[in-house]
């Protein structure tokens, strides 16, 4: 891989396609994403009060004992990763043009890409932490714990990876689809699987690395492609 | 006479469309690149200015850079694009603050001032509009304030006319002007239009272009002497056609242009010869590229 020339910091690169610099990015996704999940979960636990004619708690108390609640959390960064991790700015799109002309050039569009991974597993870092106050607070319980939240932010990682090998598709709707059904699968498997199949975090810890190489691999894959077929094309 | 852009041999290769282009872009003056929908204009703008990659031959810069590549010469060119040039859910603000990281030469100051002139706010109000909310005029003024607040050497603009109102295509017309004055012979323009006879006063060389090729260019005063616009009495026209350049005809009379040598000859058939507008000289050279093409 060549080295990047850009004088732009990750930051400065994402703030220049984005408006939005890599800590205002962060905490952005992450309000999105915990308001998200605040508001599926309790509309759902209201549902079941409603429903049943219980309070509060013990509607929670109830999600709790299945994943059900689990996959909540699973589905409301996962979309919102999803619309980031698709922004291409090629270009036909609304400033593609213009970004081909500023400083760093291509140089400065990887510095972008890699701005929002940045960002995506910091956002999910600190979803996870606020995923788990919650549950101490007993607003929205995890059934799988710590596990499950450890569990969701490493395969958010691979699927991120795995989303990037999608990203040269051509049809947007067939990209569209494909890769929200692909976060889902790989976030909402490793969600639920992973803290069943062990009581320590090595599965975790392997998911994690392995969502890593393919952050790395797939990245590097679609830059070359993007570069020959969108950049210079 | 001095080139700011000399290009030779560029070609860029589609599935339905080639462009093969030979031409030169005037230092200190205003090029305007003249011709039908599908000519090539947008491809030869986004080249030059690196946004498409070219499939062969050159262009070279200020008379020795030829990377658009190198931070350097891009520095030195200030483009926009014909439309969607800002992402629509940016306002003035973000507009100004990352200009200023994309660019080493953005003065905020100006931008502001050319926003608050052009009435379409300012970067510092407190209450901004995003893009999407603004008319496409003034989305195009947003984008123009933009680019020029750049301190550039070559302005490239692609369609800077289409989407302005007639009095706002006045005072981009005398805001080419002043960019050329502020350094006087050291910066250029060179801007594609639809809009000829409102982009007159504001264009001093013209390259024509059809079908992918340059056909026709130079200096507007030159172009001027060189054809002559020629007219008459339909019953006239068939005398006069084999000396014009391009014709038509309707049921009472004839138009076209034809070369100032044969002005004698038209004038001794009946026909009337007069000094064509840029548009008129538009008119028939691109005329004269479709009977061509269709041959």
């Amino acid at each position: 891989m060549q080295e990047n020339k850009s004088p732009l910091t990750i930051s400065q690169a994402l703030k220049l396609y984005t408006g939005t610099g890599l800590g205002g990015t962060v905490l952005g996704l992450a309000a999105y994403e915990v308001l998200f999940y605040i508001g599926a979960f309790v509309s759902m636990t209201l549902m079941i009060m409603l429903g049943e004619g219980i309070s509060y708690p013990e509607a929670v108390r109830n999600i709790a004992e299945t994943p059900a609640g689990d996959c909540v959390m699973v589905f409301t960064p996962g979309i919102i990763n999803c619309i980031v991790l698709l922004s291409q700015y090629t270009k036909d799109k609304h400033g593609g043009k213009l970004f081909r002309t500023v400083k760093g050039g291509f140089g400065t569009f990887v510095r972008y890409r890699t701005g929002v991974y940045n960002s995506e597993l910091l956002s999910m870092l600190l979803f996870g932490t606020a995923a788990l106050l919650l549950d101490i607070a007993g607003i929205a319980k995890i059934h799988g714990g710590l596990s499950a939240v450890i569990a969701l932010v490493v395969s958010n990682i691979a699927a991120a990876g795995i989303v990037t090998f999608m990203l040269p598709a051509k049809n947007e709707l067939v990209l569209g689809a494909g890769s929200v059904i692909t976060m889902f699968a790989i976030t909402g498997s490793c969600t639920i699987l992973l803290p069943m199949l062990s009581d320590n975090l090595i599965p975790h810890l392997v998911t994690g690395i392995a969502g890593a190489v393919l952050v790395a691999v797939s990245s590097n894959v679609y830059f070359a492609h993007y570069r020959k077929n969108r950049w210079d094309s | 006479m001095e080139n700011a852009v000399e290009i030779t041999g560029l070609t860029k290769k589609y599935k339905d469309f080639s462009l093969d282009v030979t031409a030169v872009i005037p230092k200190g003056f205003s090029t305007a690149l003249i011709g039908a929908n599908g000519a090539g204009k947008t491809t030869l703008i986004d080249i030059l200015c690196g946004v498409t990659a070219r499939t062969s031959g050159e262009a070279v810069y200020f008379g020795d850079k030829s990377d658009t590549d190198d931070d350097g010469l891009r520095n030195r060119i200030g483009y926009c694009s014909a439309a969607n040039f800002f992402p629509l859910d940016w306002k003035l603000k973000t507009v100004a603050e990352c200009m200023a990281i994309g660019f080493d030469n953005f003065d905020r100051a100006r931008f502001t001032e050319l926003c608050v002139k052009w009435k379409i706010g300012s970067p510092d109000d407190k209450k901004q509009k995003n893009m999407m909310k603004m008319s496409d005029g003034n989305r195009m003024r947003a984008a123009l304030a933009a680019v020029l607040a750049r301190d550039t050497d070559l302005l490239v603009l692609d369609e800077p006319a289409s989407s302005l109102d007639p009095l706002a295509r006045d005072q981009l017309c005398d805001m080419f002007r002043e960019y050329l004055a502020e350094k006087d012979g050291e910066r250029t323009i060179l801007f594609s239009t639809h809009n000829i006879a409102d982009m007159e006063f504001a264009t001093d060389y013209a390259v024509f272009m059809a079908h992918g090729h340059v056909i026709e260019q130079g200096f507007v005063e030159e172009l001027k002497e060189k054809y002559i616009l020629v007219h008459g009495d339909a019953a006239n026209g068939s005398g006069a056609k084999a000396l014009m350049f391009s014709y038509s005809v309707n049921s009472t009379a004839f138009e076209g242009i034809a070369l100032s040598e044969n002005s004698a000859n038209l004038e001794a058939v009946g026909a009337i010869t007069e000094r064509p507008t840029l548009q008129q000289l538009s008119v028939g050279i691109l005329r004269k590229a479709e009977e061509d093409a269709g041959k």
